[in-house]
């Protein structure tokens, strides 16, 4: 088992991403941290995303920095996309599909997993 | 002590659970995070259950994180019907006499309008955290996944 944090965002971004706030701090204290996006959870990968609230940030420009946390390993459920998104071409190309066999792996494999 | 309820029992069972080890589990360490409303689901009650469940086992439960909507248990300034305990007494009662520290995210605790004392002369608001609870940065959560076996989130 390694030491691995996995966090998983089942929600779409709400309007403080406060789940995003808690990945992006335990990566700067140097844990090292994955995200999983499942279920509606996939909506944080679309791109040009608006903020959820006035003068609010988006979620996109949020996980646009994610690699420079660090956490570069981004997955989603390859079934979940396919149900609620046409292509994807309009999600960001860091996150990686994930099959059912996948996510099991990767939530096995992770020594805490966080779940929003 | 109250009694511990079915639901505590079987999820630290769940949790403990080892099919490859033949011998008892040993000990282990809890950080509690709970991140669901006092409000609107049994989160709070149920994670309670766990925590005295986890002790009674022997177990250690080094901390109880509150973080987003959970943070509004930290209000000291509930008002429940008759009759019955608001959920940040019920959390006081069960940290003070297990000697847990029931810290709260300091800037979910200040959007949501519950500044301590500190805080609230800074921003020139009126104090409403419980005093039973910690204002804290993300920090904390890092170090509970650091120096915790298991981080339980409810």
């Amino acid at each position: 088992m390694n030491n691995r944090v996995l966090i998983i965002l089942s929600t779409p971004p709400s309007q403080d991403m406060e789940a995003l706030e808690l990945a992006l701090a335990l990566a700067a204290f140097e844990h090292p941290v994955t995200l999983l996006l499942t279920g509606a959870g996939v909506g944080w990968l679309y791109q040009q995303q608006q903020p959820r609230k006035p003068n609010g940030r988006s979620a996109d420009k949020l996980m646009a920095v994610l690699p420079m946390y660090d956490i570069d390993q981004v997955y989603y459920a390859d079934g979940d996309l396919q149900q609620l998104m046409p292509t994807r071409s309009s999600i960001h190309t860091f996150a990686k599909p994930l099959n059912t066999a996948g996510v099991q792996q990767l939530i096995q494999q992770s020594q805490h997993c966080l779940k929003f | 002590m109250r009694a511990t309820g079915v639901y505590g029992d079987r999820l630290l069972s769940c949790l403990l659970f080892q099919p490859h080890r033949s011998e008892t589990t040993t000990m282990s360490s809890f950080t509690i995070l709970v991140t669901r409303s006092p409000f609107d689901t049994l989160a709070h009650q149920q994670a309670m259950d766990f925590i005295r469940a986890a002790i009674n086992g022997g177990h250690q439960v080094k901390r109880i994180f509150f973080y987003t909507d959970a943070v509004l248990c930290a209000s000291a300034n509930q008002t429940p019907i008759q009759g019955q305990n608001p959920v940040a007494l019920q959390w006081q009662e069960l940290a003070s006499q297990h000697h847990i520290p029931l810290q709260a995210c300091i800037a979910n605790a200040l959007r949501r309008g519950l500044p301590d004392s500190t805080e609230a002369k800074r921003y020139e608001l009126t104090a409403s955290l419980h005093s039973a609870y910690q204002l804290v940065g993300l920090g904390e959560m890092a170090s509970a996944l650091s120096d915790s076996d298991r981080v339980i989130q409810f």
